[in-house]
């Protein structure tokens, strides 16, 4: 198949330092993100999702830090590798918003209370503009009525405590979107409100992404979504990719042993009667990463001498599945 | 979740949640320690101070401190640490007086020394203190106008520098819950008319409302009483702090079910305060209480300063400060300044203190 | 906008109010009365007085009426701007506060002043720089300030002065300008002569403000609005002004009613231990004479300022946060 990248992101290593130690929250993180696709994101709370994003963006808290590796962005048959730019450079900033944009988590906090919804949207538009004669007002309002927002003209003037969750996160995704961005990285979008709006928020999400032809980010930890709303999966585990593949065949042939146990713990909605297994164990300490791989203390197929001294290599399972374990490393021919 | 420290928070209690938290701030630690030793100093005033605060002796007023030495002028080492004698001379120029020390002799300090007499608590009559000098005269801290010893008056002044705070506080928490938590609890008028209370109280300087009240009292008091009557002037003000927080924390609080509960079983509103409701945010309280005592202590030392508190032969930080507002005295003999020190000291550690407190009470709080 | 800060005038009304019957009270106090501490004064000197004279003065100030009435002939005359007269001075008390008041206000707006000037600019700094060298120095010139209250460090700079210059007569003006008309140098004098006690003041204050932006402004920093702000592609500097500090600043907006009565209270104490002519050594003086209009008066007027002070603070307030106009 010929896809075109637009990310493409290559052993990325993103560490924290706190008073505790370091956090190796991005660990070896390899994944790439193809035009015009859905991509999501899955894996456990903490497993380094949002720092993923925040180091795409290159708006990483100041006790954070991309080590190594590299995130190349591709655009117009260029490229630009995003880990060579200082996080305050110009460069930098006019990727953020413009060409990559990013939906938080929290519609609630994500706006500045004291400031207008509009006030906030038509900064973005202000900043990226390349002609000063556009009507950032009117841009603003334009994208706000594209979202489905009821009395966009008014409601650009409110603020943000005069507006439900659900409108607000509606006015978040115009703000994201209101420089047409090539890229939207979706953090959670749907985690903080009610199961109704969920539904709406992501057919939103996927209207937009035809309008727009952008190539889109979900991150969460909530197959379901998943299932839903996305071409391709990367399952997450520890700050690594541990399997990536088509939506289809991550649920119909799952390869790795953790994401078996993710599919397994979670209820299906086909009405199938099957025993929910939780999976067992905990999440390792961040600080202290165990060695190998990083699922081995939970892993039901655990090589003791293997699995807790090497890192896993990538195998290719098919052209668009690729799992990291060594219970698969010699079924297919081995890169890297 | 995170290893181990993180294990111990699931399992420990409130209390020492607080208490582990509270030791890992180390300038609160300092603080606590600081402030443990200055109440030890105002409890045992007599043993510590190796002079009578009120013995003067006109031959050595405005005598400079010693330095403490452990070399000699020969350069010799002595383990037991020294000062020179103070004698006096006169200027053959200025005619001054002047003190020099006299390097001939040296005046060994000994731990537990005889000297002047002291009933301890009322009861144990004692000579014993902690530090002293055989024969001679000692004068860590210098002398004052009347040739009497700045370190035990320091001393003797904590007990009331030192307490003026802690009663005062005391007096307010028990105002500013009573009035915060009927405020909060009752809400409406009460609450309306309440607020509006605190609000003008507020809203006056205290100083002048400090000065206009300490004026109620007649000069022929007893220092006991006027130790009194400052500590209720200090605490008109002081209430009105405590009782916005336990208001806050009222209204939040009525709601809950514990509170309902016990409300609907009978209880009165001062039961209901002082049994049920404050226990369950005592950590926030003591904490603000904490903090609103260096606010007592200055308050007493302005006005003690400006001599409007308490009159010698009372003995606090403010009075004997009062001994160096005279610019050619403190040009002359600047360590009458020492008790500024103390209250300087004493104003931070409680708010190091009060700030790991606020700190450790806050269950949100970054450890 | 105009109906809140309407609302808010009118609130101030009983407030106004019950002030003015504390400050009476207040005066009231002390036990005996004007005439009584100035026989005994004259006493005191050796001096004889006659029982009539003594009537006589009493009935001069109306001393002897019922407390209620002296308190409305009083409170009426303030309604009008006119405090009644000082028994000491025999002289009308507004004119007496007139007189000092000035330099009261000046010194004390200058060390609010002062104190926003240069506490918000450092609290920035030490937030955004967090854990740097400016930082450590900020917070612990925070420390020292929090600790030393003004008076001692009045104190402290007396003794400097004196030892460096012999002369330790602060006061406000030079002797030149002592008693000369207004002119521009007099004024440039008057400033000379009001930065040092007028630093003096604000030092607490600085203080405790750069604690206050410090730890406001880290909050707000870690706020979710500041990386979807940094997500747009904005500069730094100007995200910093235009989110978390201006939210940051609200709660420091709303406090500078609420700074006044304890720079006001700075302000008395350094003008005593300076031996500043502002209105701490009157007040003194009146309250020890019994001299209750002056001090009434006095009590009122410093009272008053403070309360037009948490009035403008809060009408700030409204004025740039939104949710605050709407809850009222
Ligand atoms: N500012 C920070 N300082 C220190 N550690 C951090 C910081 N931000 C994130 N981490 C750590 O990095 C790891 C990954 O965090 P991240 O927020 O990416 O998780 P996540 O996968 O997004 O989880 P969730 O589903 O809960 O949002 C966590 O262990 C977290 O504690
Ligand atoms: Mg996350």
């Amino acid at each position: 198949m010929d896809k075109n990248t637009v990310l493409e992101i290559s052993d990325l290593h993103t560490h924290f330092k706190s008073k505790e130690g370091t956090v190796r929250a991005v660990d070896g993180l390899s994944l790439s993100l193809y035009e015009d696709e859905v991509l999501g994101i899955v894996g456990e709370s903490g497993c380094g999702k949002s720092v993923t994003a925040q180091s795409i963006l290159n708006i990483l808290p100041k006790n954070g830090k991309i080590v190594s590796g590299q995130i190349t962005y591709f655009n117009k048959g260029q490229s630009q590798e995003i880990t060579s730019l200082l996080p305050e450079s110009k460069e930098m900033r006019s990727i953020r918003g413009k060409e990559i944009s990013m939906i938080f988590q929290e519609p609630m906090t994500s706006f500045s209370p004291v400031h207008t919804i509009g006030n906030q949207i038509v900064e973005v538009v202000e900043l990226h503009r390349d002609d000063a004669t556009i009507d950032a007002r009117a841009q603003a309002i334009n994208m706000l009525e594209l979202t489905g927002m009821p009395n966009a003209s008014e409601i650009i003037d409110a603020y943000p405590h005069n507006l439900s969750g659900g409108m607000r996160q509606r006015a978040m995704i115009a703000m994201a979107l209101s420089c047409h961005p090539k890229i939207l990285i979706a953090d959670e979008p749907t985690t903080a409100v009610d199961v109704t709006i969920q539904a709406q928020v992501l057919s939103l999400m996927l209207d937009m992404r035809n309008e727009l032809n952008m190539s889109v980010i979900i991150i969460t930890h909530d197959l379901g979504v998943v299932a839903e709303t996305t071409d391709r999966v990367a399952v997450m585990y520890l700050g690594k990719v541990m399997e990536i593949a088509t939506v289809y065949e991550l649920f119909d042939s799952p390869k790795h042993p953790y994401t078996q146990a993710l599919i397994n713990s979670v209820p299906k909605t086909s009405g199938e009667i099957t025993k929910l297994v939780p999976i067992t164990g905990t999440v390792p300490n961040p600080y202290n990463i165990p060695a190998g791989c990083p699922f081995h203390t939970r892993c039901p197929d655990f090589i003791p001498g293997v699995c807790d001294e090497e890192s896993p290599i990538k195998t290719n399972i098919s052209a668009d599945h690729q799992v990291w374990c060594f219970k698969h490393a010699d079924e297919k021919k081995q890169e890297n | 979740m995170r290893g181990k420290k993180e294990d111990r928070v699931v399992v420990a209690s409130q209390w020492q949640l607080i208490r582990w938290k509270f030791s890992r701030h180390r300038m609160a630690v300092v603080g606590l320690i600081v402030l443990v030793l200055y109440y030890l100093a105002a409890i045992f005033s007599e043993f510590i101070s190796p002079y009578d605060p009120y013995e003067y002796d006109e031959a050595f007023a405005y005598a400079p401190p010693q330095v403490v030495r452990f070399r000699d002028d020969q350069g010799k080492f002595h383990l037991r640490p020294f000062v020179y004698p103070i004698k006096k001379e006169l200027d053959k120029v200025t005619w001054e007086v002047l003190y020099v020390e006299d390097r001939t002799r040296r005046l060994e300090l000994r731990l537990f020394v005889r000297n002047w007499e002291y009933n301890f608590l009322g009861v144990i009559k004692s000579d014993l203190h902690l530090f002293g000098v055989d024969k001679g005269m000692l004068s860590i801290m210098g002398k004052d106008t009347m040739g009497r010893d700045l370190f035990s008056r320091i001393i003797f002044g904590s007990r009331i520098s030192m307490t003026v705070g802690l009663l005062g506080i005391a007096i307010s928490f028990f105002l500013g819950c009573l009035i915060g938590g009927i405020s909060g609890l009752k809400g409406g008028v009460t609450d309306t008319i309440i607020q509006r209370i605190i609000e003008s109280i507020r809203s006056i300087p205290t100083l002048p409302l400090w000065m206009a009240l300490s004026l109620v009292m007649p000069d022929n008091w007893s220092i006991l009483k006027t130790y009194f009557a400052i500590i209720m002037i200090l605490s008109i003000v002081g209430w009105t702090g405590i009782a916005r927080v336990v208001r806050g924390k009222f209204m939040a609080l009525k709601s809950e079910d514990f509170i309902m509960a016990a409300r609907l079983d009978g209880s009165g509103n001062g039961r209901l305060i002082f049994r049920y409701m404050l226990p369950s945010f005592s950590s926030h309280i003591i904490a603000s209480l904490t903090l609103s005592i260096p606010g007592m202590i200055l308050g007493e030392t302005a006005l003690s300063f400006i001599g409007l508190g308490l009159q010698p032969p009372a003995i606090s930080w403010g009075v004997l400060l009062k001994d160096a507002q005279y610019v050619r005295v403190l040009a002359q003999s600047p360590w009458m300044l020492f008790p500024a020190l103390f209250i300087v000291v004493s104003i931070l550690a409680f708010n190091f203190v009060g700030d790991g407190l606020r700190d450790a009470a806050d269950p949100y709080a970054k450890v | 906008m105009y109906r809140f800060i309407l609302r808010r005038i009118l609130l101030m009304i009983p407030t106004l109010f019950a002030l003015s019957i504390i400050s009476f009270i207040i005066i009231q106090a002390p036990p005996g009365d004007f005439v009584d501490s100035y026989v005994a004064r004259l006493r005191a000197q050796g001096d004889y007085i006659e029982e009539e004279r003594i009537e006589s003065l009493r009935a001069q100030y109306s001393l002897d009426d019922p407390m209620m009435t002296r308190y409305f002939r009083w409170f009426g005359g303030v309604l009008r701007g006119n405090f009644g007269v000082s028994m000491n001075y025999n002289q009308a008390v507004t004119s007496i506060i007139l007189d000092r008041l000035p330099y009261s206000f000046l010194i004390t707006l200058l060390s609010l002043f002062l104190v926003y000037l240069i506490g918000i600019p450092i609290g920035i700094l030490s937030a955004v720089k967090q854990y740097s060298a400016w930082d450590y120095i900020a917070t612990t010139v925070g420390f020292i300030g929090l600790g030393t209250p003004g008076f001692l460090l009045a104190l402290l700079m007396l003794w400097i002065l004196y030892s460096l210059t012999g002369n330790a007569a602060i006061g406000l003006f030079s002797t030149e300008y002592l008693g000369a008309p207004w002119s521009w140098g007099k004024v440039v004098d008057l400033i000379n002569h009001l930065w040092l006690p007028a630093s003096i003041v604000a030092f607490t204050g600085t203080a405790s403000l750069i604690r206050t932006m410090r730890a406001n402004l880290l909050d707000e920093l870690e706020k979710p609005y500041v990386m979807v702000a940094r997500a747009k592609g904005l500069k730094n500097l100007t995200l910093l002004f235009k989110y978390p500090f201006r939210i940051a600043i609200n709660p420091i907006i709303s406090m500078i009613g609420w700074t006044l009565p304890g720079l006001i209270t700075g302000e008395m104490l350094v003008s005593l231990v300076l031996g500043l002519p502002t209105l701490a050594p009157l007040f003194l003086e009146s309250l020890r004479m019994e001299d209750m209009y002056l001090a009434g008066g006095i009590v009122f007027v410093l009272t008053l300022f403070t309360l037009v002070g948490t009035l403008v603070s809060d009408i700030l307030l409204a004025v740039i946060d939104i949710r605050i106009r709407e809850e009222t």
